[in-house]
């Protein structure tokens, strides 16, 4: 049983933490003194608890450099994993699982579409979230980078990426929806078959009078249940979560790279090492 | 959208008919457009007579091997040509110079050059042109209304979504070492029998140059700005015929255009497996006040049934007033002198897009729109 503490769970609601562990018969919320794994999100929490001997679960957007996520890095001591939840979205996994498996053929073109509402400045550790993704689904990272950004503070962007073998992703993020709920699509086109994750397909109507209301049947909190299980499988098996700091270095990567594109209004390419972005 | 009281019949001649027939099929399907004449150059390959010939045959209507000689005895005053793409632009400036307005198939063409030509022609001529396309289908129709309406703000993104589920021969890797490589042209004359002939022609197109203005014209009918920049990926991800003759079958491009507009447009021809119908076609788009996805089929009905072909639609389109809405503004646009949708210039801007994210395929860098 592991015993998993809410120091700070970001913008995951702690009751959503709660509901998931309820799910789970190998892990229960507890209260920190008690814990021996803890949710945070903030870096220097995270080290602190690392050092202290406890797991910890962080929320990913909060590292916003590669050079944040190479101080995370570690080989020994207890498991540090990502709560990046799109990885464990029951429409995610499946959209993985068929891309993994083979049914889809070699990936082809991935697109992703986050739109939210708040008006938010899109920040690098939030646009690494998406573009952890599509490096997760290509099982490489990208060759060419091209970004464009629109708004201050900035509200859309969007991250174009070229694949070794032909492979290419369109990501893009968007900030500027009124109050109210997001919207998320992620499809996968491979060289036999295509996967389609898409909020547009799960919409059920209300009507209330006038022009129908679009109601999303979400998947509740069965992403939580299964990053718990990665969390919870990775301490048992004394092994590297996944996501992990590797993860979170590699998506980041992308992330710079598509700032400097932005600013550049230029493409990047991979170097030769694979350990950075170069324009040209 | 009423041509109003005029009731002017316009007599149309298909300047060659080698490809789908759709373009004819959807002209006459306006009260005011009347097939009279099947016509083509008399040099045109056996093959191509030949579908002329079985086209004509079918609507009961004379095939002549002049187009000259057909327009001068049929009186036509429209011509509707579905050529091969590279004589495209050179039939539709002959026909203007004759006096005629044009409707034409896609690709416009498959040099920006012979575009320019067109627009030049018209302007002299003083004739209507229109590229067939696919902006009055219901889903787009109300697309547009809810951007007019101001229901999403100011729009200032669009993405579409342009797949079609086809196959287009043997699939890539299928070639043996000691087999030649597949001939575009060929290919493309035995895929009449299916409908995936789109990209006939002796110059190898990939799908932005065969499919791509469809979804750049949807960009364009609703945004109503110009692309100046583009960065494209391209790749040949499933059939062995754009693997040998080194086209693309899968896109990606993002759309820098006026006003900061941002578009990006995903395109291909992914294969019958990829989905059960004629693929996903998807248009989202992003105001300043909201939100907007459009799923292209819809309106649609579902059929299933016991023994059902494999490769048979289970959601069917239904409702489509595209022929006839677009004739209609064709109509209008020869009734009142003006431009209708997708006019010369816009089509030969597209085809400037389209030139520009092939061109960024192959370059891997940003490319300004010609």
């Amino acid at each position: 049983m592991i015993h998993l503490a809410l120091i700070d769970s970001g913008r995951t609601q702690a009751a959503c933490w709660q509901q998931a562990a309820d799910r789970r018969d190998d892990v229960q919320i507890v209260d920190e003194a008690a814990a021996d794994a803890v949710v945070v999100a903030d870096l220097s929490d995270a080290t602190r608890e690392l050092a202290g001997g406890r797991h910890v679960l962080l929320c990913p957007s909060v590292i916003t450099s590669v050079s944040e996520a190479e101080s995370l890095a570690a080989d020994v001591g207890p498991v540090l994993m990502l709560a990046s939840v799109d990885r464990f979205r029951p429409s995610t996994r499946q959209v993985h699982a068929c891309t993994v498996g083979g049914e889809l053929g070699e990936p082809g073109l991935l697109r992703v579409h986050r739109w939210l509402p708040g008006g938010d400045d899109i920040s690098t550790g939030w646009l690494a979230g998406d573009l952890d993704l599509a490096v997760w689904l290509f099982g490489a990272l990208p060759g060419e980078v091209y970004a464009v950004k629109r708004g201050e503070p900035v509200g859309y962007v969007h991250a174009h990426l070229g694949f070794s073998g032909g492979g290419m992703a369109l990501i893009d993020v968007a900030t500027t929806l009124p109050d109210g709920d997001d919207y998320f699509s992620l499809s996968l086109i491979g060289g036999d078959g295509s996967a389609y994750a898409d909020d547009h397909h799960n919409m059920h109507l209300v009507y209330g009078g006038g022009s129908p209301r679009a109601q999303r049947g979400g998947e509740g909190v069965a992403g939580l249940v299964n990053l718990l299980g990665e969390f919870v499988g990775a301490i048992n098996g004394s092994r590297p979560a996944s996501p992990g700091p590797a993860d979170a270095h590699a998506a980041l990567m992308v992330a710079e790279a598509v700032k400097r594109s932005m600013e550049a209004a230029a493409p990047l390419k991979l170097n030769e090492s694979g350990d950075g972005y170069e324009l040209g | 959208m009423n041509s109003g009281e005029n009731s002017t019949v316009f007599r149309c001649a298909v300047v060659s008919v080698v490809k789908h027939a759709y373009v004819p099929n959807g002209v006459a399907a306006h009260p005011r457009f009347e097939l009279v004449v099947v016509c083509d150059d008399p040099d045109v390959p056996d093959w191509a007579h030949e579908r002329n010939e079985e086209y004509a045959r079918e609507k009961g209507i004379p095939y002549v091997r002049d187009i000259a000689e057909a327009i001068a005895e049929h009186d036509v005053q429209v011509a509707v040509i579905s050529s091969e793409a590279e004589r495209h632009c050179d039939l539709a400036v002959r026909c203007a110079a004759l006096g005629l307005h044009v409707v034409q198939d896609k690709p416009m063409s498959n040099q920006t050059s012979e575009c320019d030509r067109v627009v030049a022609a018209v302007a002299e001529h003083d004739v209507r042109f229109m590229m067939w396309n696919r902006n009055f289908l219901p889903a787009l129709v109300e697309a547009k209304r809810v951007i007019d309406e101001g229901g999403i703000g100011k729009p200032y993104a669009f993405h579409v979504d342009f797949y079609f589920a086809k196959d287009s021969g043997p699939p890539k890797g299928s070639r043996g070492p000691d087999e030649p490589p597949i001939d575009w042209l060929e290919r493309q004359i035995e895929a009449h029998s299916d409908g995936s002939d789109g990209g006939v022609g002796v110059d190898p197109m990939g799908e932005l140059k065969i499919e791509g203005i469809y979804p750049l014209a949807y960009i364009q009918h609703l945004a109503g700005s110009r692309v100046e920049r583009v960065y494209a990926r391209t790749a040949s991800h499933f059939h062995q015929a754009n693997v040998d003759n080194d086209v693309e079958d899968l896109a990606t491009v993002t759309l820098e255009m006026e006003n900061g507009v941002i578009g990006t447009l995903c395109i291909g021809r992914i294969g019958a497996a990829s989905h059960p119908d004629i693929g996903e076609i998807k248009l989202h788009v992003l105001g300043e006040t909201g939100g907007l996805v459009i799923s292209e089929a819809r309106p649609e009905v579902s059929v299933y049934y016991r023994n059902q072909p494999p490769l048979e639609f289970r959601h069917r389109r239904m409702a489509i007033d595209l022929d006839y809405q677009l004739m209609e503004d064709f109509a209008g646009a020869i009734d009142n002198g003006r431009d209708g949708v997708l006019d010369a210039a816009t089509s030969r801007d597209i085809a400037a897009t389209v030139q520009a994210a092939v061109d960024s395929g192959k370059s891997g860098r940003v490319e300004e729109v010609a």
